[in-house]
C-alpha cells in the first residue's frame, strides 16, 4: 500500500466511524427538551417556606434515608446521601451575588438529584446502570448491574451521587425492610422514590414536609398543564441549579 | 517465542522474583481491598477517581507512544528503528496490561465488568477506551509475534502483516484521543473541558514514551549485549524533545484561557495545583517539582551538545518521564476534581494499601515487559 | 515431538482429574442432598420448574421491575408481584431453611441479599396486605394515610435510636 493510500483509507474509515447513530443521537439531542409523551416529573422547593424550619428539613432528610436505608456514615469521605442541607453559596455556587438577603445567606437549602433533562451521568454509565426513563423521566439506577466505576460521579455537576466505599448496611440504623439496602462499591443516588410513584404516592421527603407546610415541596407533571407545578412554576421566578450546563434539572426553587 | 522467557541466568531469575514478590504483596494488599471496599483507597465521595486511574491514562499513553517509532520504521522506511520497533512494541503490550488491570482495581463490583459488554453503553466514552485498549493490545500481540517469528526463522514477514502494522499507528493515536475524551467531555469539570486534552495527551505520550525507552535501551546496555545503536537513542531524543516542548505549550494556552478570560472556575484549579486553595497546598511541591524537572529536561533535550551526551541524556530522560508522570499520573486528576461541583476543597492521600496494589501493577507491567524482551534478545543472542 | 507417549498420557490424566467431579455426578449418586421444609400450597410454578429455573425467573423479574417498572405479572390467571422479598418469601418465610440449604449444598453464592433484606434478620415494618390497605387508604383519602405512615416510621426510628 502507498503512504498516499493509506492515509485516504485511514480518512474513510474515520468518516464511517463518525456516521454511526449513537452519535448522531448525541449531536441531535442535546438541544431538546424531554420528551413531550409521558410525564416529565420535577419538584418544587419554596426555600421560603423552609426558612428558619430546619426540623421540617431533617425530617425530609430522614424520611428519604430512612426509607431508602441510606447509611449514616460520620465523616465527609465517604458520606452517602440522597437529600441533603447545603449553604446557598454552594448549592448555588455561581449565584452567590455579593450582598444577598441573610435570610437567602443564612438558611440552609436542601438539594437532590436533578432528574435532568439531559443528565450527564446516563451517558457516561458503561453498563446502562443509570439511565433516564422514557415514560416519566425520573433517572434511575440498577444496583445490580453497577460495576462501580464512578464515571457517574464525575460527570454529575451536583454532586448528587454517593458511593458505598465500604459495606453500607452496619452503618444503617434501622434497617427497612421492604426496601433494599445496598451493596459495597455501588453508586446510589435519590430516584424520586420510583417504589412510590408506581403506586401513585409522592416522594417521601415531599410528604414528609407537607406534615409542616402545604407547598414547602411540590411535586408533578410537568407535561399536564392543568397540574399544581406548573401553577407555580408560571406564577412565580424559579431558579435551578448549574443552568449554564444545558443539562436542564428538573428540580426548581423559589427564593 | 515465549519458550525463552524461561531460560537465563542468575541475575534475571533475581529479577524476576523480585518482580514476582511486589506482585505478590500486591495481591494481598488487592484481596484486601476486594474484602473492605475501595474506602482502603484515599479516594472519598468527592476524589472519586485518583491514584489508580492516573495511572491508567498515563499508561495508556506509554503505550500509545509504540507508534513513536513503528510510524518511522514501517511508513517512513527509518532503518534505524528496526531494532527498536519491537521494544516499543512490547512496551505497548505491558504498559496496555497495566491500564487493564489499573481499570481493575479500581471498579467497586471488579466481577460485575463484563456488564460493560453485556449491555454497552455506546455513548461512554469508557466503553470505548476498552474497546480500544483491547483492540490495541491484540494488536501489538499479533504484529510482534508475527514479525519475531520471521526474524528468528529468517524469513521475511508475511505479507498480511503490512495492513495490520498501518492499522495499528492510526489505533495508537485513537486509543490515547479516547482516553482524553474521558475526561474533556465532562461539563461538570471546567478543568478537564478542554479542547486541547487529547492533544495534550497525545503530546505527553510521545515525550514520555520515548524517554522511557531511552532509559530502557540504556538500561539494556548495561545488563546484555543489545545495543541499539546511538543513532536511534538520539533519534528517540529528539521526538521527546518536540513532543515536550508540545506539551509545555499546550499547557500554556490551558493557562492562558484560563486566566485571560479570568473565568474563577477554570482558575481556580491552577490555583490548587500551583499555589494552593483555600488552605490546601498539599499539591504545590509536587507540580512545582514537576515543573522544574520539565525545564531541566527541556533544557537538556533541546541543546544539542548536553542531547548528544548519553549520560546526560539518560539524566533528561527520566526528568522528562518523571515530570509528566507526576502532572498526568497525579495531578490532572486530582485537580479535576478539586474543588467540588459544590465549591468545597477537599484533600487527597493516596493509603499505603493504594500504592502497594499500584506497585504490584507496576511490577506486573515490569514483569510482562522484562519477558518479552527478554524472549527478543535470546533469539537476537544478544544476552 | 519429543516424549509423544507421556505428553499424552499427561493430558489424559489432566482432563481425568479435571472432569472427575463431572465424571462422579452422572453416575447419578445423589445422596447428601439436603431435605428442604417446603411450604404447604402451590407455587407459582411447578416444583421442578422452579427448582431448575428460579434463578431466571428472578432475574427476568429483576429487570423487569427495575429497568421498565413493570411490577406485576399475570400467572394463572392471577396478578403477581415480581418481587422476591414480598412475594417468595411470604411462603418461603426463611432464608436461612429454605434458600441457603440448597445453596450451601450446591456451593453458590448469590448476592441477593448483599441488598434484599433478609427476612430472617428483619421482619418488614408492614406486611403485604397492611401495605395494600394503605395504598387503597392513601388514594381515598389523599395523603393522609401515609403522611401517618410516614410519622409513624420516623417516630419508631426516634424510638429506636434512643
Amino acid at each position: 500500500m502507498k503512504r498516499r493510500d493509506f492515509i485516504t483509507a485511514t480518512a474513510l474509515a474515520a468518516a464511517f466511524g463518525l456516521a454511526g447513530k449513537p452519535v448522531y443521537n448525541v449531536l441531535a439531542s442535546k438541544d431538546a427538551l424531554a420528551s413531550k409523551t409521558g410525564k416529565r416529573l420535577a419538584m418544587v422547593i419554596d426555600l421560603k417556606k423552609f426558612e428558619g424550619n430546619s426540623e421540617m428539613m431533617n425530617k425530609c432528610v430522614d424520611a428519604c434515608h430512612s426509607m431508602h436505608n441510606v447509611p449514616d456514615i460520620e465523616g465527609a469521605k465517604e458520606e452517602v446521601k440522597w437529600i441533603w442541607p447545603e449553604p446557598f453559596e454552594h448549592a448555588f455556587l455561581e449565584q452567590n451575588n455579593q450582598f444577598i438577603p441573610e435570610n437567602i445567606q443564612n438558611n440552609p437549602i436542601l438539594i437532590m438529584c436533578n432528574h435532568c433533562d439531559n443528565p450527564p451521568c446516563v451517558g457516561v454509565c458503561p453498563p446502562k446502570a443509570t439511565w433516564k426513563r422514557a415514560e416519566d423521566g425520573v433517572v434511575m439506577m440498577d444496583w445490580h448491574r453497577c460495576i462501580g466505576c464512578r464515571y457517574c460521579m464525575a460527570a454529575c455537576p451536583y454532586g448528587s451521587r454517593s458511593f458505598n466505599w465500604r459495606d453500607p448496611r452496619p452503618k444503617i440504623k434501622n434497617i427497612t425492610a421492604n426496601f433494599p439496602t445496598r451493596s459495597k462499591g455501588v453508586v446510589e443516588k435519590c430516584t424520586f422514590c420510583d417504589e412510590r410513584i408506581v403506586k401513585g404516592l409522592e416522594p417521601a421527603c415531599v410528604v414528609a414536609s407537607k406534615m409542616y407546610e402545604p407547598e414547602a415541596m411540590v411535586f408533578g407533571d410537568l407535561n399536564d398543564d392543568k397540574s399544581n407545578i406548573r401553577k407555580i412554576l408560571s406564577e412565580n421566578y424559579s431558579i435551578r441549579r448549574k443552568p449554564e450546563l444545558s443539562t436542564q434539572p428538573e428540580v426548581y426553587y423559589l427564593i | 517465542m515465549l519458550d525463552k522467557i524461561f531460560t537465563g541466568g542468575k541475575k534475571y531469575w533475581a529479577w524476576m522474583i523480585f518482580l514476582s514478590s511486589i506482585i505478590g504483596a500486591g495481591t494481598l494488599a488487592y484481596l484486601h481491598q476486594y474484602e473492605v471496599g475501595l474506602g482502603v483507597t484515599g479516594m472519598g465521595r468527592d476524589v472519586t477517581w485518583a491514584f489508580y486511574i492516573s495511572q491508567l491514562t498515563f499508561f495508556v499513553g506509554v503505550a500509545a507512544s509504540a507508534v513513536m517509532v513503528v510510524l518511522p520504521y514501517y511508513l517512513h522506511d527509518y532503518k534505524k528503528f528496526g531494532k527498536i520497533t519491537i521494544l516499543g512494541e512490547f512496551l505497548a503490550i505491558g504498559a496496555v496490561i497495566m491500564c487493564m488491570t489499573f481499570v481493575f482495581v479500581d471498579m467497586g463490583q471488579p466481577l460485575r465488568v463484563v456488564n460493560m459488554f453485556l449491555h454497552p453503553q455506546l455513548t461512554s466514552p469508557m466503553f470505548w477506551d476498552s474497546v480500544s485498549l483491547m483492540g490495541y493490545l491484540v494488536l501489538n500481540i499479533v504484529i510482534s509475534r508475527v514479525v519475531l517469528n520471521a526474524e528468528r526463522n529468517g524469513v521475511k514477514p508475511p505479507k498480511w502483516i503490512k495492513p495490520v502494522i498501518y492499522t495499528s499507528i492510526p489505533w495508537a493515536v485513537s486509543i490515547h484521543t479516547v482516553t482524553a475524551f474521558l475526561y474533556c467531555g465532562l461539563a461538570a469539570r471546567p478543568f478537564w473541558m478542554s479542547a486541547i486534552m487529547a492533544p495534550r495527551f497525545l503530546a505527553t505520550a510521545f515525550a514520555a514514551g520515548p524517554a522511557l525507552l531511552i532509559i530502557i535501551c540504556f538500561v539494556l546496555r548495561k545488563v546484555s549485549k543489545f545495543d541499539v545503536g546511538k543513532d536511534a537513542i538520539q533519534k528517540l531524543a529528539v521526538i521527546a524533545a518536540y513532543a515536550m516542548f508540545a506539551n509545555i505549550f499546550f499547557l500554556a494556552l490551558e493557562f492562558f484561557t484560563a486566566y485571560y478570560s479570568g473565568m474563577h472556575h477554570h482558575t481556580q484549579h491552577f490555583q490548587l495545583l500551583y499555589v494552593g486553595l483555600e488552605g490546601n497546598s498539599s499539591l504545590v511541591p509536587w507540580m512545582w517539582t514537576s515543573t522544574v524537572l520539565a525545564a531541566i529536561s527541556l533544557y537538556i533535550l533541546i541543546n544539542p551538545n548536553t542531547r548528544k551526551n548519553e549520560k546526560i541524556l539518560g539524566f533528561g530522560a527520566i526528568a522528562v518521564f518523571l515530570s509528566i508522570w507526576m502532572d498526568k499520573g497525579m495531578g490532572l486528576i486530582i485537580a479535576g476534581l478539586v474543588p467540588n461541583p459544590l465549591g468545597y476543597v477537599v484533600d487527597y492521600t493516596p493509603t499505603l494499601i493504594e500504592l502497594t496494589i499500584s506497585a504490584g501493577i507496576f511490577a506486573l507491567g515490569a514483569l510482562i515487559i522484562s519477558a518479552l524482551y527478554k524472549s527478543v534478545l535470546t533469539i537476537r543472542r544478544q544476552v | 515431538m519429543y516424549n509423544t507417549g507421556k505428553v499424552v498420557l499427561g493430558i489424559i490424566v489432566f482432563v481425568l482429574i479435571f472432569s472427575s467431579p463431572f465424571l462422579i455426578n452422572m453416575s447419578g449418586d445423589t445422596s447428601g442432598m439436603p431435605e428442604m421444609t417446603v411450604p404447604e400450597g402451590e407455587c407459582l410454578y411447578p416444583k421442578d420448574e422452579m427448582r431448575a429455573n428460579h434463578m431466571d425467573i428472578l432475574n427476568t423479574w429483576r429487570d423487569k421491575v427495575v429497568r421498565e417498572d413493570i411490577r406485576y405479572t399475570e400467572i394463572n390467571g392471577e396478578q403477581v408481584e415480581m418481587s422476591l422479598s414480598h412475594t417468595c418469601m411470604k411462603c418461603h418465610e426463611s432464608r436461612k431453611e429454605f434458600c441457603n440449604v440448597c445453596h450451601a449444598y450446591m456451593e453458590v453464592n448469590p448476592y441477593c441479599w448483599d441488598c434484599h433484606v433478609d427476612p430472617d434478620d428483619h421482619k418488614p415494618t408492614m406486611t403485604i396486605d397492611e401495605e395494600a390497605a394503605m395504598e387503597a387508604a392513601a388514594k381515598e383519602c389523599a395523603l393522609k394515610e401515609e403522611e401517618k405512615a410516614i410519622q409513624e416510621s420516623l417516630e419508631i426510628n426516634a424510638e429506636e435510636e434512643k
